[in-house]
Protein backbone atom coordinates (compact mmCIF):
# COMPACT_ATOMS: atom_id res chain seq x y z
CA UNK A 1 0.00 0.00 0.00
CA UNK A 2 1.44 3.53 -0.98
CA UNK A 3 0.52 6.08 2.12
CA UNK A 4 1.28 9.17 -0.25
CA UNK A 5 0.48 9.05 -3.80
CA UNK A 6 0.17 12.10 -5.88
CA UNK A 7 -0.54 12.38 -9.49
CA UNK A 8 0.69 15.26 -11.14
CA UNK A 9 0.66 17.48 -8.33
CA UNK A 10 1.25 21.51 -9.19
CA UNK A 11 1.24 24.50 -6.96
CA UNK A 12 1.32 27.84 -8.71
CA UNK A 13 2.36 31.30 -6.98
CA UNK A 14 1.63 34.30 -9.86
CA UNK A 15 3.71 33.15 -12.78
CA UNK A 16 5.92 30.59 -10.70
CA UNK A 17 5.59 26.76 -10.31
CA UNK A 18 6.64 26.29 -6.98
CA UNK A 19 5.40 22.23 -7.55
CA UNK A 20 5.54 21.11 -10.91
CA UNK A 21 4.05 18.20 -12.02
CA UNK A 22 4.98 16.05 -8.95
CA UNK A 23 4.19 12.41 -9.02
CA UNK A 24 5.42 11.28 -5.23
CA UNK A 25 5.36 7.35 -4.15
CA UNK A 26 5.66 6.69 -0.32
CA UNK A 27 5.43 2.82 0.11
CA UNK A 28 4.09 1.65 3.58
CA UNK A 29 6.92 1.64 6.08
CA UNK A 30 9.27 3.77 4.21
CA UNK A 31 11.48 6.65 5.51
CA UNK A 32 11.16 8.90 2.92
CA UNK A 33 14.25 11.68 2.45
CA UNK A 34 13.25 14.41 0.48
CA UNK A 35 15.86 16.17 -0.63
CA UNK A 36 16.43 19.78 -2.60
CA UNK A 37 17.60 22.87 -2.29
CA UNK A 38 16.22 25.68 -0.41
CA UNK A 39 13.12 26.97 -2.84
CA UNK A 40 12.92 23.73 -4.92
CA UNK A 41 9.07 23.03 -3.46
CA UNK A 42 10.02 20.72 -0.49
CA UNK A 43 7.74 22.64 1.53
CA UNK A 44 5.24 23.19 -0.41
CA UNK A 45 4.68 19.83 -1.80
CA UNK A 46 4.82 18.75 1.98
CA UNK A 47 2.48 21.00 2.96
CA UNK A 48 0.18 20.12 0.51
CA UNK A 49 0.34 16.62 1.51
CA UNK A 50 -0.99 17.66 5.15
CA UNK A 51 -3.31 19.75 3.65
CA UNK A 52 -2.28 22.74 4.64
CA UNK A 53 -1.83 24.39 1.20
CA UNK A 54 -4.76 23.84 -1.40
CA UNK A 55 -2.89 22.12 -5.16
CA UNK A 56 -3.53 24.37 -7.96
CA UNK A 57 -4.24 21.10 -9.68
CA UNK A 58 -3.49 17.64 -9.32
CA UNK A 59 -4.32 14.96 -6.96
CA UNK A 60 -3.23 13.55 -3.59
CA UNK A 61 -3.81 10.34 -2.05
CA UNK A 62 -3.00 9.56 1.49
CA UNK A 63 -3.71 5.44 2.37
CA UNK A 64 -4.96 4.93 -0.70
CA UNK A 65 -8.06 7.75 0.45
CA UNK A 66 -9.01 11.15 -1.17
CA UNK A 67 -6.67 13.90 0.53
CA UNK A 68 -9.79 15.18 2.04
CA UNK A 69 -10.90 12.08 3.89
CA UNK A 70 -11.33 12.43 7.40
CA UNK A 71 -10.05 9.27 8.71
CA UNK A 72 -7.07 9.48 6.24
CA UNK A 73 -6.20 12.82 7.58
CA UNK A 74 -6.45 11.62 11.17
CA UNK A 75 -3.75 9.62 10.53
CA UNK A 76 -1.12 12.52 9.97
CA UNK A 77 1.56 14.48 12.18
CA UNK A 78 3.10 16.93 11.06
CA UNK A 79 6.28 19.74 11.98
CA UNK A 80 6.52 21.50 8.49
CA UNK A 81 8.78 24.90 8.27
CA UNK A 82 8.75 25.52 12.03
CA UNK A 83 7.55 23.88 15.26
CA UNK A 84 3.66 24.69 15.97
CA UNK A 85 3.36 25.61 19.14
CA UNK A 86 1.17 28.27 21.38
CA UNK A 87 4.07 30.29 22.85
CA UNK A 88 2.81 31.27 25.85
CA UNK A 89 1.68 28.08 26.72
CA UNK A 90 4.38 25.51 28.85
CA UNK A 91 5.35 22.42 26.97
CA UNK A 92 2.86 20.17 28.69
CA UNK A 93 0.45 22.25 28.11
CA UNK A 94 0.77 22.18 24.29
CA UNK A 95 0.87 18.40 24.14
CA UNK A 96 -2.07 18.22 25.99
CA UNK A 97 -4.01 20.57 23.38
CA UNK A 98 -2.96 18.47 20.62
CA UNK A 99 -3.79 15.25 22.49
CA UNK A 100 -7.15 16.95 22.83
CA UNK A 101 -7.12 18.09 19.28
CA UNK A 102 -6.58 14.68 18.25
CA UNK A 103 -8.90 13.25 20.73
CA UNK A 104 -6.56 10.74 22.55
CA UNK A 105 -7.40 9.35 25.62
CA UNK A 106 -6.24 10.60 28.88
CA UNK A 107 -3.68 13.54 27.08
CA UNK A 108 -1.92 14.75 30.11
CA UNK A 109 -0.59 11.05 30.27
CA UNK A 110 0.11 10.69 26.87
CA UNK A 111 1.97 14.40 27.02
CA UNK A 112 4.08 13.09 30.34
CA UNK A 113 5.66 10.21 28.30
CA UNK A 114 5.90 12.13 24.76
CA UNK A 115 8.43 14.79 27.02
CA UNK A 116 10.04 11.86 28.33
CA UNK A 117 10.58 10.36 24.82
CA UNK A 118 12.35 13.94 23.49
CA UNK A 119 13.98 14.67 26.73
CA UNK A 120 11.94 17.54 27.53
CA UNK A 121 11.14 16.37 30.94
CA UNK A 122 12.67 18.63 33.04
CA UNK A 123 11.30 21.64 30.97
CA UNK A 124 7.21 20.44 30.86
CA UNK A 125 6.61 23.49 33.11
CA UNK A 126 8.52 26.35 30.65
CA UNK A 127 6.60 28.14 28.71
CA UNK A 128 7.22 27.18 24.97
CA UNK A 129 9.16 30.64 24.19
CA UNK A 130 11.72 30.36 26.68
CA UNK A 131 12.46 27.10 25.39
CA UNK A 132 15.73 26.89 23.34
CA UNK A 133 15.45 26.19 19.44
CA UNK A 134 16.44 23.28 19.61
CA UNK A 135 14.21 22.07 22.44
CA UNK A 136 11.09 23.94 20.42
CA UNK A 137 11.92 21.60 17.44
CA UNK A 138 11.94 18.24 20.31
CA UNK A 139 8.74 20.07 21.01
CA UNK A 140 7.15 20.38 17.87
CA UNK A 141 8.18 16.50 16.85
CA UNK A 142 6.33 15.39 20.11
CA UNK A 143 3.51 17.63 18.91
CA UNK A 144 3.58 15.57 15.63
CA UNK A 145 3.63 12.32 17.33
CA UNK A 146 0.97 12.64 19.55
CA UNK A 147 -1.37 10.15 18.44
CA UNK A 148 1.00 8.18 17.03
CA UNK A 149 -0.06 8.86 13.61
CA UNK A 150 0.66 6.44 10.34
CA UNK A 151 2.07 9.06 8.96
CA UNK A 152 4.60 11.56 10.17
CA UNK A 153 5.72 14.35 7.77
CA UNK A 154 8.81 16.33 8.89
CA UNK A 155 10.24 19.39 7.36
CA UNK A 156 13.87 20.07 8.47
CA UNK A 157 13.20 18.31 12.16
CA UNK A 158 17.16 18.59 12.54
CA UNK A 159 17.38 22.52 12.57
CA UNK A 160 18.42 23.22 15.64
CA UNK A 161 18.97 20.49 17.65
CA UNK A 162 22.94 19.74 18.76
CA UNK A 163 24.64 16.77 17.56
CA UNK A 164 23.15 14.84 20.59
CA UNK A 165 19.75 15.84 19.69
CA UNK A 166 20.43 14.73 16.44
CA UNK A 167 21.50 11.40 17.12
CA UNK A 168 18.43 10.80 19.54
CA UNK A 169 15.65 12.56 16.88
CA UNK A 170 17.27 9.82 14.56
CA UNK A 171 16.83 7.07 16.72
CA UNK A 172 13.28 8.03 17.65
CA UNK A 173 12.50 8.17 14.27
CA UNK A 174 13.72 4.89 13.61
CA UNK A 175 12.28 3.77 16.18
CA UNK A 176 8.90 5.02 15.41
CA UNK A 177 9.62 2.87 12.05
CA UNK A 178 10.53 -0.19 12.87
CA UNK A 179 8.35 -1.01 15.95
CA UNK A 180 5.21 0.91 15.29
CA UNK A 181 5.11 1.16 11.10
CA UNK A 182 4.98 4.67 10.85
CA UNK A 183 5.80 6.20 7.44
CA UNK A 184 7.82 9.03 7.53
CA UNK A 185 8.22 11.47 4.97
CA UNK A 186 11.18 13.78 5.95
CA UNK A 187 13.09 17.09 4.30
CA UNK A 188 16.74 17.54 5.19
CA UNK A 189 19.60 19.56 4.12
CA UNK A 190 21.88 17.31 6.42
CA UNK A 191 22.13 14.28 4.03
CA UNK A 192 24.87 12.69 5.81
CA UNK A 193 21.77 12.17 8.28
CA UNK A 194 19.32 11.32 5.73
CA UNK A 195 20.88 8.92 4.83
CA UNK A 196 21.59 6.74 7.71
CA UNK A 197 17.42 6.33 7.86
CA UNK A 198 15.96 6.68 4.62
CA UNK A 199 14.77 3.69 2.67
CA UNK A 200 13.49 5.72 -0.08
CA UNK A 201 14.86 8.96 -1.61
CA UNK A 202 12.85 11.81 -3.72
CA UNK A 203 14.94 14.60 -4.88
CA UNK A 204 13.06 17.70 -6.20
CA UNK A 205 14.40 20.82 -8.04
CA UNK A 206 12.67 24.06 -8.90
CA UNK A 207 9.48 22.36 -8.91
CA UNK A 208 10.20 19.22 -10.74
CA UNK A 209 10.71 15.65 -8.79
CA UNK A 210 13.84 14.61 -10.70
CA UNK A 211 14.60 10.95 -9.21
CA UNK A 212 12.50 8.38 -7.03
CA UNK A 213 14.48 6.09 -5.68
CA UNK A 214 15.15 3.68 -3.34
CA UNK A 215 18.38 2.90 -1.22
CA UNK A 216 19.12 -0.09 -2.38
CA UNK A 217 18.86 1.37 -5.54
CA UNK A 218 21.33 4.42 -4.92
CA UNK A 219 23.53 1.81 -3.69
CA UNK A 220 23.59 0.14 -7.08
CA UNK A 221 23.75 3.43 -8.67
CA UNK A 222 26.22 5.38 -6.54
CA UNK A 223 29.46 5.73 -8.64
CA UNK A 224 32.21 4.60 -6.37
CA UNK A 225 36.23 5.33 -7.84
CA UNK A 226 39.71 4.61 -6.51
CA UNK A 227 41.35 7.84 -5.63
CA UNK A 228 45.16 7.56 -6.70
CA UNK A 229 47.59 10.25 -5.79
CA UNK A 230 51.09 9.85 -8.12
CA UNK A 231 53.20 12.10 -9.94
CA UNK A 232 53.27 12.36 -13.65
CA UNK A 233 49.56 11.39 -13.27
CA UNK A 234 48.65 11.82 -16.64
CA UNK A 235 51.28 8.95 -17.98
CA UNK A 236 50.00 6.75 -15.28
CA UNK A 237 46.71 7.19 -16.39
CA UNK A 238 47.27 6.16 -20.05
CA UNK A 239 48.97 2.73 -18.41
CA UNK A 240 45.97 2.44 -16.22
CA UNK A 241 43.63 2.81 -19.35
CA UNK A 242 45.92 0.52 -21.55
CA UNK A 243 46.09 -2.25 -19.29
CA UNK A 244 43.09 -2.44 -16.57
CA UNK A 245 40.79 -1.20 -19.00
CA UNK A 246 38.27 0.88 -16.86
CA UNK A 247 34.78 2.34 -17.28
CA UNK A 248 36.58 5.99 -16.92
CA UNK A 249 40.03 7.33 -15.42
CA UNK A 250 39.55 11.21 -14.96
CA UNK A 251 42.99 13.43 -14.53
CA UNK A 252 42.07 15.97 -11.40
CA UNK A 253 44.53 18.66 -10.38
CA UNK A 254 47.52 17.92 -7.97
CA UNK A 255 48.54 14.54 -9.56
CA UNK A 256 45.40 12.82 -8.57
CA UNK A 257 43.21 10.27 -10.68
CA UNK A 258 39.56 8.90 -10.20
CA UNK A 259 38.96 5.63 -11.47
CA UNK A 260 35.73 4.03 -11.83
CA UNK A 261 34.98 0.80 -12.54
CA UNK A 262 37.94 -0.66 -10.55
CA UNK A 263 37.91 -1.37 -6.91
CA UNK A 264 41.06 -3.67 -6.45
CA UNK A 265 43.56 -1.07 -5.02
CA UNK A 266 46.51 -3.76 -4.98
CA UNK A 267 45.97 -4.31 -8.39
CA UNK A 268 46.56 -0.19 -9.27
CA UNK A 269 49.07 -0.28 -6.87
CA UNK A 270 51.10 -2.92 -8.16
CA UNK A 271 51.16 -1.81 -11.75
CA UNK A 272 51.83 1.34 -10.98
CA UNK A 273 54.71 0.79 -8.69
CA UNK A 274 56.30 -1.84 -11.33
CA UNK A 275 56.09 0.56 -13.76
CA UNK A 276 58.09 3.41 -11.68
CA UNK A 277 55.65 5.48 -10.60
CA UNK A 278 55.92 6.24 -6.87
CA UNK A 279 52.18 6.14 -5.73
CA UNK A 280 51.48 8.62 -2.78
CA UNK A 281 47.85 7.59 -1.99
CA UNK A 282 45.28 4.99 -3.05
CA UNK A 283 42.05 4.18 -1.45
CA UNK A 284 38.53 3.50 -2.55
CA UNK A 285 36.31 6.51 -2.13
CA UNK A 286 33.16 5.72 -1.76
CA UNK A 287 30.12 8.10 -3.39
CA UNK A 288 27.72 9.56 -0.59
CA UNK A 289 24.19 10.76 -0.87
CA UNK A 290 25.48 14.15 -0.34
CA UNK A 291 27.92 14.05 -3.80
CA UNK A 292 25.31 11.71 -5.19
CA UNK A 293 22.60 14.55 -4.91
CA UNK A 294 25.59 17.17 -5.82
CA UNK A 295 26.19 15.30 -9.08
CA UNK A 296 22.73 15.14 -10.10
CA UNK A 297 22.10 19.05 -9.22
CA UNK A 298 25.38 19.56 -11.72
CA UNK A 299 27.99 19.90 -8.86
CA UNK A 300 27.26 22.65 -7.36
CA UNK A 301 27.52 23.05 -3.76
CA UNK A 302 24.26 24.30 -2.75
CA UNK A 303 22.31 21.57 -1.09
CA UNK B 1 -9.99 21.95 23.54
CA UNK B 2 -10.60 25.37 22.45
CA UNK B 3 -12.21 25.38 26.30
CA UNK B 4 -9.68 24.10 27.61
CA UNK B 5 -7.13 26.59 25.70
CA UNK B 6 -9.43 29.28 27.51
CA UNK B 7 -9.44 28.25 30.55
CA UNK B 8 -5.27 27.96 31.00
CA UNK B 9 -5.52 31.72 29.23
CA UNK B 10 -5.40 34.89 31.12
CA UNK B 11 -7.63 36.95 28.96
CA UNK B 12 -9.99 35.22 30.32
CA UNK B 13 -10.04 35.98 34.01
CA UNK B 14 -8.71 38.90 32.43
CA UNK B 15 -12.16 39.50 30.97
CA UNK B 16 -13.83 38.00 34.51
CA UNK B 17 -12.14 40.60 36.39
CA UNK B 18 -12.70 43.37 34.60
CA UNK B 19 -16.39 42.60 34.29
CA UNK B 20 -16.61 42.85 38.23
CA UNK B 21 -14.82 45.82 38.78
CA UNK B 22 -16.88 47.54 36.37
CA UNK B 23 -19.94 46.11 38.27
CA UNK B 24 -18.64 47.44 41.07
CA UNK B 25 -17.34 50.75 39.99
CA UNK B 26 -21.10 51.67 38.09
CA UNK B 27 -22.56 52.01 41.21
CA UNK B 28 -20.13 53.32 43.63
CA UNK B 29 -19.61 56.41 41.17
CA UNK B 30 -22.99 56.81 40.61
CA UNK B 31 -22.77 56.49 36.76
CA UNK B 32 -25.76 53.40 37.30
CA UNK B 33 -27.79 52.85 39.65
CA UNK B 34 -30.36 50.75 38.38
CA UNK B 35 -30.46 47.41 36.40
CA UNK B 36 -31.26 49.15 32.98
CA UNK B 37 -28.37 51.28 33.71
CA UNK B 38 -25.99 48.65 34.49
CA UNK B 39 -26.54 45.56 31.96
CA UNK B 40 -26.89 48.78 29.02
CA UNK B 41 -30.59 47.75 28.17
CA UNK B 42 -31.64 52.02 28.26
CA UNK B 43 -34.02 51.63 24.93
CA UNK B 44 -32.61 53.09 21.91
CA UNK B 45 -33.53 56.94 21.35
CA UNK B 46 -33.12 57.04 17.83
CA UNK B 47 -30.10 58.85 15.58
CA UNK B 48 -29.15 60.84 18.92
CA UNK B 49 -28.18 57.47 20.57
CA UNK B 50 -25.65 58.16 23.50
CA UNK B 51 -22.55 56.23 22.56
CA UNK B 52 -21.32 56.03 26.14
CA UNK B 53 -24.85 54.35 26.35
CA UNK B 54 -24.30 51.41 23.75
CA UNK B 55 -20.34 51.15 25.34
CA UNK B 56 -21.27 49.75 29.10
CA UNK B 57 -23.01 46.99 30.17
CA UNK B 58 -23.11 44.06 28.27
CA UNK B 59 -21.61 45.82 24.96
CA UNK B 60 -18.09 45.48 27.02
CA UNK B 61 -18.62 41.45 26.95
CA UNK B 62 -19.13 41.91 23.62
CA UNK B 63 -15.61 43.82 23.53
CA UNK B 64 -13.88 41.32 25.34
CA UNK B 65 -15.34 38.77 23.43
CA UNK B 66 -13.97 40.36 20.66
CA UNK B 67 -10.87 40.64 21.74
CA UNK B 68 -10.77 37.27 23.26
CA UNK B 69 -11.78 35.42 20.02
CA UNK B 70 -9.46 37.45 18.03
CA UNK B 71 -6.46 36.93 20.08
CA UNK B 72 -7.34 32.80 19.91
CA UNK B 73 -8.07 32.67 16.38
CA UNK B 74 -4.83 34.44 15.51
CA UNK B 75 -2.67 33.17 18.13
CA UNK B 76 -3.51 29.62 16.27
CA UNK B 77 -1.77 31.21 12.91
CA UNK B 78 0.85 33.46 14.51
CA UNK B 79 2.26 30.27 16.67
CA UNK B 80 1.71 27.65 13.98
CA UNK B 81 -0.58 25.45 15.97
CA UNK B 82 -2.72 25.88 12.88
CA UNK B 83 -0.86 23.48 11.03
CA UNK B 84 -1.56 21.04 13.77
CA UNK B 85 -4.92 21.76 13.94
CA UNK B 86 -5.58 22.03 9.73
CA UNK B 87 -3.54 18.42 9.21
CA UNK B 88 -5.74 16.27 11.34
CA UNK B 89 -9.33 18.36 10.93
CA UNK B 90 -9.42 18.38 7.09
CA UNK B 91 -13.24 19.76 7.40
CA UNK B 92 -13.69 23.26 8.38
CA UNK B 93 -16.83 22.94 10.80
CA UNK B 94 -14.43 21.27 12.71
CA UNK B 95 -12.72 24.71 13.29
CA UNK B 96 -15.25 26.87 12.79
CA UNK B 97 -17.62 24.80 15.17
CA UNK B 98 -14.81 24.54 18.03
CA UNK B 99 -14.17 28.65 17.89
CA UNK B 100 -18.13 29.34 18.21
CA UNK B 101 -18.91 26.79 20.48
CA UNK B 102 -15.89 27.68 23.32
CA UNK B 103 -16.95 31.28 22.52
CA UNK B 104 -20.79 30.89 23.04
CA UNK B 105 -20.18 29.10 26.51
CA UNK B 106 -17.55 31.67 27.44
CA UNK B 107 -20.43 34.73 26.75
CA UNK B 108 -22.93 33.00 28.74
CA UNK B 109 -20.68 32.37 31.13
CA UNK B 110 -19.81 36.07 31.54
CA UNK B 111 -22.88 37.68 31.12
CA UNK B 112 -24.56 35.51 33.85
CA UNK B 113 -21.40 36.06 35.78
CA UNK B 114 -21.65 40.60 35.13
CA UNK B 115 -25.29 40.13 35.54
CA UNK B 116 -25.22 38.71 39.57
CA UNK B 117 -22.07 40.98 39.92
CA UNK B 118 -24.40 43.96 38.99
CA UNK B 119 -27.04 42.97 41.16
CA UNK B 120 -25.02 42.29 44.25
CA UNK B 121 -23.23 45.74 43.61
CA UNK B 122 -26.74 47.50 43.27
CA UNK B 123 -27.51 46.01 46.37
CA UNK B 124 -24.69 46.50 48.23
CA UNK B 125 -24.81 50.14 47.29
CA UNK B 126 -28.42 50.84 48.57
CA UNK B 127 -29.82 51.02 45.39
CA UNK B 128 -32.16 47.83 45.17
CA UNK B 129 -33.07 45.45 42.25
CA UNK B 130 -35.59 47.07 40.39
CA UNK B 131 -36.81 44.31 37.94
CA UNK B 132 -39.18 46.37 35.37
CA UNK B 133 -40.44 43.06 33.54
CA UNK B 134 -39.46 40.78 36.36
CA UNK B 135 -37.09 38.20 36.55
CA UNK B 136 -38.63 36.12 33.29
CA UNK B 137 -37.45 39.05 31.30
CA UNK B 138 -34.17 39.29 32.76
CA UNK B 139 -33.68 36.23 31.78
CA UNK B 140 -35.28 36.57 28.36
CA UNK B 141 -32.63 39.35 27.87
CA UNK B 142 -30.12 37.40 28.82
CA UNK B 143 -31.09 35.22 26.10
CA UNK B 144 -31.16 38.05 23.51
CA UNK B 145 -27.95 39.15 24.62
CA UNK B 146 -26.70 35.82 24.34
CA UNK B 147 -28.34 35.05 20.54
CA UNK B 148 -26.48 38.23 19.21
CA UNK B 149 -23.25 37.21 21.17
CA UNK B 150 -23.28 34.16 18.90
CA UNK B 151 -23.89 36.40 15.91
CA UNK B 152 -21.04 38.52 17.04
CA UNK B 153 -18.78 35.84 17.57
CA UNK B 154 -20.05 34.68 14.04
CA UNK B 155 -19.02 37.86 12.30
CA UNK B 156 -15.34 38.61 14.71
CA UNK B 157 -14.14 35.07 13.52
CA UNK B 158 -15.40 35.45 9.57
CA UNK B 159 -12.96 38.62 10.10
CA UNK B 160 -10.28 37.23 11.54
CA UNK B 161 -10.45 34.34 9.38
CA UNK B 162 -10.04 36.96 6.22
CA UNK B 163 -7.71 38.89 8.13
CA UNK B 164 -5.55 37.04 10.57
CA UNK B 165 -4.99 40.12 12.09
CA UNK B 166 -5.20 41.07 15.62
CA UNK B 167 -5.08 44.60 15.16
CA UNK B 168 -7.97 44.59 12.65
CA UNK B 169 -9.88 41.76 14.72
CA UNK B 170 -9.82 44.00 17.29
CA UNK B 171 -10.81 46.97 15.93
CA UNK B 172 -13.61 45.28 13.89
CA UNK B 173 -15.17 44.02 17.73
CA UNK B 174 -14.75 46.94 18.90
CA UNK B 175 -17.16 48.73 16.27
CA UNK B 176 -19.52 46.17 16.09
CA UNK B 177 -19.99 46.08 19.29
CA UNK B 178 -20.69 49.66 20.42
CA UNK B 179 -22.10 50.12 17.01
CA UNK B 180 -20.01 52.45 15.50
CA UNK B 181 -20.63 50.74 12.77
CA UNK B 182 -23.66 51.41 12.23
CA UNK B 183 -24.09 55.02 13.85
CA UNK B 184 -21.13 55.55 10.97
CA UNK B 185 -23.46 53.92 8.43
CA UNK B 186 -26.22 56.15 9.59
CA UNK B 187 -24.52 59.50 9.28
CA UNK B 188 -23.03 58.57 6.52
CA UNK B 189 -26.01 58.12 5.02
CA UNK B 190 -27.44 61.29 6.41
CA UNK B 191 -24.86 63.43 5.14
CA UNK B 192 -25.37 61.44 1.61
CA UNK B 193 -29.11 61.86 2.09
CA UNK B 194 -29.69 58.41 2.05
CA UNK B 195 -31.77 58.02 5.23
CA UNK B 196 -32.72 54.57 4.49
CA UNK B 197 -29.22 53.33 5.27
CA UNK B 198 -29.56 54.06 9.13
CA UNK B 199 -32.47 52.03 9.16
CA UNK B 200 -30.65 48.94 7.92
CA UNK B 201 -28.93 49.18 11.26
CA UNK B 202 -31.88 47.14 12.83
CA UNK B 203 -30.50 44.23 11.09
CA UNK B 204 -26.84 44.79 11.99
CA UNK B 205 -25.57 42.92 15.12
CA UNK B 206 -25.14 45.86 17.11
CA UNK B 207 -28.86 46.95 16.03
CA UNK B 208 -29.94 44.06 17.30
CA UNK B 209 -27.97 43.96 20.45
CA UNK B 210 -29.86 47.68 21.11
CA UNK B 211 -33.19 46.33 20.50
CA UNK B 212 -32.95 43.97 23.49
CA UNK B 213 -34.61 45.41 26.80
CA UNK B 214 -35.60 44.43 30.02
CA UNK B 215 -39.05 44.42 29.32
CA UNK B 216 -40.16 41.20 27.06
CA UNK B 217 -41.41 41.98 23.48
CA UNK B 218 -42.31 38.88 21.44
CA UNK B 219 -41.61 40.69 18.28
CA UNK B 220 -38.19 42.03 18.83
CA UNK B 221 -37.16 38.33 20.85
CA UNK B 222 -38.17 37.14 16.88
CA UNK B 223 -36.54 39.93 15.22
CA UNK B 224 -33.14 39.50 17.23
CA UNK B 225 -33.73 35.67 17.07
CA UNK B 226 -33.75 36.14 13.28
CA UNK B 227 -30.42 38.13 12.39
CA UNK B 228 -28.52 36.73 14.75
CA UNK B 229 -29.26 33.14 13.13
CA UNK B 230 -28.88 35.13 9.96
CA UNK B 231 -25.79 36.65 10.10
CA UNK B 232 -24.34 33.27 11.94
CA UNK B 233 -25.55 31.02 8.67
CA UNK B 234 -23.84 34.32 6.76
CA UNK B 235 -20.92 34.38 8.56
CA UNK B 236 -20.81 30.32 8.83
CA UNK B 237 -20.57 29.97 5.28
CA UNK B 238 -18.51 32.80 5.00
CA UNK B 239 -15.53 31.58 7.20
CA UNK B 240 -15.88 28.10 5.34
CA UNK B 241 -14.78 29.73 2.38
CA UNK B 242 -11.32 31.47 3.86
CA UNK B 243 -10.49 28.83 5.24
CA UNK B 244 -10.95 26.59 1.74
CA UNK B 245 -9.18 29.60 -0.14
CA UNK B 246 -6.43 30.59 2.11
CA UNK B 247 -3.66 28.05 2.69
CA UNK B 248 -2.29 27.80 6.40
Amino acid sequence: MDVIRTTSLCKTYGNKNAVDHIDLVVPHGAIYGFIGRNGSGKSTTQKMVCGLARPTSGDIQLFERPLSDTQARSKIGTLIEQPGIYPGMSAIENLILQGLSVGIEDPKQQAVKSLDMVGLTKFAKKKAKHLSLGMKQRLGIAIAMTGNPGLLVLDEPINGLDPEGIIELREVIARLNQELGTTILISSHILGELSKIATHYGIIDEGKLIQQISAEELATRRRDYLHVRVPESEKAAALIRQRLKPEECQIHPNNVLHIFGISDTGAVNQLLSASGFAVQEVFLHQQDLEEYFLNLMGGEKVA
Amino acid sequence: MDLHRLLHSKVFYVSAIFLLIMAVAMPMSGMATNMEAMMGATPPTGSGEDFLNTSVGTSVIFILIGITLTLFVCGDYSGGFAKNIFTFHSDAKDYIGGKMLSMAVTSGFLLLFYTIAAMIALSVFGYGIVLAGGVFCLIAFLIQKWLVSCAFIAVILLVNLFTRSSAVGIIAGFLVATGGLTMGLSLFGEMLGIPWLGSIGRFMVSGASQLCTLTFSGGVFVQVLLVSAAWMALCYVGSKRALAKKDV
